[in-house]
């Protein structure tokens, strides 16, 4: 699936949850119950290799995911 | 002269084949009287008519201007009785009981009385009952065999009303006036059933005729909705169908299968032929009422286009071709095979329709799930309510409405936001309508002026004629005014919800920048009017908010059903009757279809595909592995196709092609796929793109169940056999066993009998309960066995309701320079989503093709006149259409509906969507129209649609 359209989605979700000390919880946990594996996957490798163009708390949901997928 | 009817000495309490008639309706008051009828004591409740008594004591009193579905008149006199202590004969039907009371109905002073007064209403109505279309199924034949009337002396010769003319301008039904005996029943149908008031009745005396105002019912306010035809007790009204195939001898209960609201009709036959649909009194959803959709849309059924034979080709620029059964459902499932050995178990999936029964989608989700191994699934609800499905769980613990229909009665405020129950809801609008009449309030949130805003006997208190995308920051302004102002329901609020969200909420709410104030700029809503509405909802006994796609399709979906939602904890609206919050569904099982499992993160009953004890029971119920992770939605398979991950798609009952955003995308990502299945009624726009279509069934031949907006789980029974020979569900089985997955039922009921045993809150259902009880609400289990009506009575699903933050975010879709104007869509009362079913009936006599609302200034600017083609263009695409120029939407604003594939709405909706769900933000199109050079003229017209049937 296209990146673009991954970003542009997450950047939504983050826009949508308001911002306070629980916001990246609540867009990983949005993104662990909605989106498939594959959109995550290509998420994280994305975020990885680009961190510099995603917000603080993108780069946060992105570690928050991959901490709880290693657990 | 002879009468020609067969006197019968006996008064029939049902006439024809039809549902036992009353004569007034029931009364509800729990306090019970004893009257004496005919010698005999019976216990009734207070209220009640004296003819009602008498009728459910089995001793029946003729009439003639009294029916139960409306309020006693009193003018025929045919219904006279003697009570001991009364002076003359009183009119049964509008004399209450009373305790003590005793009646006699059959004496002979009223006999003779009513046999008098038969004589002169047959005096002047033609004796043809042998060849009359209504024989057998006429009120007055009746009444004059129960008068004993066989002989009328005075004659015809005098002024008569015999050679009045015939209005056969409606395409459903006849007005034959020289029938007419002027009881008034249809005058008060259409004004207290409909709520339309289109008939009047015209002159004095004996010059007193029937009147739809206007030319004839075609030109009048009539919407079709079949209420006068039914109520007249003659064959003045009658439908054309009857007259045409005669009167009907048997009938099967079944729903209608087109809006959310659900209502039961009995399909009445004569032999094996469909005759009429005539809507039933016992229908939990409707009581007795219809619109034109389900009363008399239901030919395309029988359309001489529907596809009945599977058919197959290699590629899509090849000629279809017929094929057995076995041949299409083995090429189908060694295809998909194929392409998951080629690139993976992730590269199929399907798509389930919220047309379909329960069963069927339970099927195809499951064969998703079991055969196809991957939770792939998604359902047509995706491009409709999902967000009332993440709003309604987030805040309240369910995806469901709160409220059954007849709570609307109870309701002092009635709030409608994003919906048009009159074109897309009828049935429930008449009701919501009844209410606004005696004396409920209105507010309507919407940048169109829907009917509800100003119709007959109608007047909205305040219209929030807001911008295309600001609904959240207009419901913020409202929640705003009602925290500042001191509004809130504290107590509600502490018993009831999560504090730590509360207060967190009411701090956000509280923010200057959520004050109408503010919002004013952005929606253009005044701030007083936003503060009024504010005040009125909070101060409101019962205040209800009635939502639809309006509210749902945009980007910020999800959160306006949850700001929604937390207006009504912060009011204490939520929990009993006359309030609550409550999605108006567009298709017939948009509940059913997500109830069923078929969103790609959760199995049936709302339970995400995470939960390891859930799936362990599906696991173990299914014989299979599942997968903890959630599939892909609609669009990211569209998105995967293009990317050449996605290669398969099965499309169960849905127009994807035609109903989804952005149409040349759509067409992309399915060129893209090496094999696309359709299953429907008819070759559609999706089918373009298919290689193998399966016949589908219609709803006169499925047996099943819906479930509409309210939870109600209806029976749909086979009207007639299947055309293409099989059940859908079947076929789905068959494709699964092709595949290697061993799915098996004898009949439609067992796979009901599986959903109840693996979805909670469908523990208590089967069809054998349904045939007994008729209809319930789900949850319907141990805890709750004769369903649930009202939700969150003592608290909310999840437990403590949820108030979530509401942020307003723009859309990203504004207007500019290029695109100044805003597109908004909508529905038509006599179209039905794509039109696949109505465009192929006489409906499109109203609305042959979809047409370009645009505001006079609008126009003006741009050299526009009404009825002009012109060319509609976004940054995705350019359609043409007919301009409409009309005051219903304000300057800056345009609207449109997508029944008309001709129309190609939705060539130019972009890929916008609700961040949390991807619903497209179908609502909001920036767009710029100019005079179209070329027509596009509708292929949709009466006499072709007539021609090919
Ligand atoms: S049209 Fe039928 S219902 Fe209406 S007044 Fe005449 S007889 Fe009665
Ligand atoms: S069909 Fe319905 S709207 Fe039309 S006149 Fe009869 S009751 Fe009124
Ligand atoms: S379309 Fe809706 S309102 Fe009309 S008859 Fe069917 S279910 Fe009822
Ligand atoms: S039925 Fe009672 S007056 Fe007509």
């Amino acid at each position: 699936m296209d990146i673009k359209i991954l970003t542009h989605m997450v950047e939504q979700i983050e826009k949508n949850i308001p911002a306070h000390e629980e916001q990246y919880l609540r867009i990983s946990e949005h993104l662990i119950k909605f989106w498939t594996p594959q959109m995550r996957t290509d998420l994280f490798q994305e975020v990885k290799e680009n961190r510099q163009n995603y917000s603080e708390v993108v780069g946060q949901v992105v570690d928050d995911m991959r901490a709880k997928a290693k657990a | 002269m002879t009468l020609l009817a067969d006197p019968r000495g006996t008064m029939p309490i049902r006439s024809g084949i039809g549902e036992p008639d009353y004569g007034t309706p029931k009364s509800s008051s729990q306090v019970m009287v004893t009257v004496t009828i005919d010698g005999e004591a019976h216990v009734v409740p207070e209220g009640t008519s004296v003819m009602r008594a008498a009728g459910e004591a089995g001793c029946s009193i003729p009439k003639l201007c009294a029916t139960d579905s409306l309020q006693p008149f009193g003018s025929c006199r045919m219904c006279i009785v003697e009570i001991d202590g009364r002076k003359g004969t009183p009119a049964s039907c509008t004399t209450p009981v009373e305790e003590g009371m005793v009646v006699r109905t059959q004496t002979e002073k009223v006999a003779k009385l009513r046999k008098g007064v038969m004589e002169l209403y047959i005096s002047d109505h033609p004796l043809d009952c042998l060849t009359c279309s209504a024989n057998g199924d006429c009120e007055l034949q009746d009444m004059a065999g129960v008068a004993g009337l066989r002989e009328v002396r005075y004659g015809m010769d005098g002024k008569n009303h015999l050679d009045a003319p015939t209005d056969s301008s409606n395409p459903y039904f006849s007005f034959d006036e020289s029938k007419c005996i002027v009881c008034n029943r249809c005058v008060r149908a259409c004004d207290e059933v409909q709520g339309t008031l289109a008939l009047t009745i015209e002159g004095r005396g004996f010059n007193s005729k029937v009147s739809p105002g206007g030319l004839n019912f075609l030109s009048s306010e009539c919407v079709s909705c079949g209420a006068c035809v039914q109520a007249c007790p003659t064959a003045t009204l009658q439908e054309k169908s009857v007259i045409d195939l005669g009167m009907p001898t048997r009938t099967v209960q079944t729903t209608c299968a087109y809006c959310g609201v659900g209502c039961s009709f009995n399909a009445e036959l004569r032999g094996d032929e469909l005759v009429r649909m005539v809507p039933a009194k016992t229908g939990g959803a409707n009581e007795g009422h219809s619109c034109v959709k389900g009363r008399f849309a239901w030919g395309y059924a029988s359309h001489s286009e529907r596809i009945t034979k599977p058919m197959m080709r290699e590629k899509i620029t090849d000629e279809w071709r017929e094929v057995s059964w076995d041949e299409a459902i083995e090429f189908t499932a060694s295809k998909l095979k194929e392409i998951q050995l080629q690139y993976g178990d992730n590269s199929i999936g399907g798509i389930s329709s919220s047309r379909c029964t329960n069963e069927e989608i339970f099927v195809v989700q499951k064969m998703v799930r079991a055969a196809f191994g991957n939770n792939n699934i998604d359902t047509c609800a995706r491009v409709c309510h999902s967000p009332t499905g993440y709003g309604l769980s987030t805040t309240y613990g369910t995806s469901a409405g709160t409220q059954d229909f007849k709570s609307v009665a109870k309701s002092d405020v009635i709030v409608v936001i994003g919906a048009n129950p009159t074109d897309a809801h009828p049935v429930f609008a008449s009701r919501m309508k009844r209410r606004i009449r005696e004396g409920a309030q209105l507010i309507i949130i919407d940048p169109r002026k829907i009917d509800l805003v100003e119709s007959a006997h109608i007047k909205a208190d305040y219209h929030l004629q807001l911008q295309p995308g600001t609904n959240v920051a207009v419901i913020n302004a409202i929640a705003h005014v009602i925290a500042t102002e001191g509004l809130i329901d504290e107590v509600f609020v502490s018993e009831r919800c999560d504090p730590g969200p509360f207060n967190r909420w009411r701090k956000f709410i509280e923010l200057p920048e959520n004050s109408p104030e503010v919002v004013e700029s952005q929606s253009g809503v005044p701030a007083e009017t936003i503060r009024q509405a504010a005040r009125l909802y909070a101060a409101g006994n019962n205040a209800a908010i009635y939502y639809g796609l309006g509210v749902t399709e945009h980007s910020q979906g999800s959160t306006m059903v949850m700001g929604m939602a937390n207006l009504a904890m912060a009011t204490g609206n939520i929990g009993r009757e006359g309030v609550g919050i409550n999605p108006l569904r567009g298709q017939n099982n948009v509940q059913g279809a997500c109830d069923m499992g078929s969103f790609p993160h959760e199995l049936s009953g709302y339970r995400h595909v995470s939960d390891n004890a859930v799936r362990e029971q599906f696991e173990a119920l299914w014989d299979v592995k599942l997968l903890p992770d959630p599939g892909m939605r609609i669009p990211n398979m569209f998105d995967n196709a293009i990317s050449g991950e996605f290669r398969g798609l099965f499309v169960h009952g849905e127009d994807i092609a035609q109903s989804d955003p952005n149409t040349k995308h759509v067409e992309k990502s399915l060129k893209s796929m090496d094999l696309v299945v359709v299953q429907d009624l008819f070759l559609n726009e999706t089918s373009k793109f298919a290689h193998v279509f399966l016949p589908g069934t219609s709803f006169l031949e499925k047996d099943g169940t819906f479930t509409n907006a309210e939870r109600r789980i209806n029976r749909v029974r086979p009207v007639m056999a299947a055309k293409n020979g099989k059940q859908e569900w079947q076929i789905i089985c068959e494709i699964a066993q092709a595949m290697g997955y061993d799915m098996h039922y004898e009949n439609s009921a067992q796979i009901m009998d599986e959903i109840a045993q693996i979805t909670p809150t469908f523990k208590g259902i089967s069809f054998a309960m349904l045939d007994e009880v008729g209809s319930v609400q789900w949850p319907c289990n141990d805890a709750a066995p004769d369903g649930t009506p009202i939700m969150h009575v003592d608290g909310f699903v999840r437990g403590q309701g949820q108030f979530m933050e509401t942020p307003f975010v723009p859309t990203e879709e504004r207007s500019n320079r290029k695109f100044p104007l805003l597109l908004t869509t909508g529905r038509i009362l006599t179209q039905y989503n794509v039109g696949a079913q109505t465009r192929r009936t006489a409906n499109v006599t109203w609305h042959p093709e979809d047409v370009l609302e645009i505001h006079e200034s609008d126009a003006a600017l741009r050299g526009i006149s009404d009825g002009q083609k012109i060319a509609v263009s976004s940054r995705i695409g350019e359609t043409i259409l007919t301009a409409e120029v009309s005051d219903r939407v304000p300057a800056g604003v345009v609207h449109t509906t997508f029944h008309h594939p001709t129309s190609g709405a939705n060539v130019i909706t972009t890929e916008f969507s609700d961040w949390a769900t991807n619903c497209p933000e179908f609502k909001v199109t920036a767009v710029e129209i100019r005079p179209a050079d070329s027509s596009a003229a509708p292929t949709n017209t009466l006499e072709s649609v007539l021609t090919k049937a």
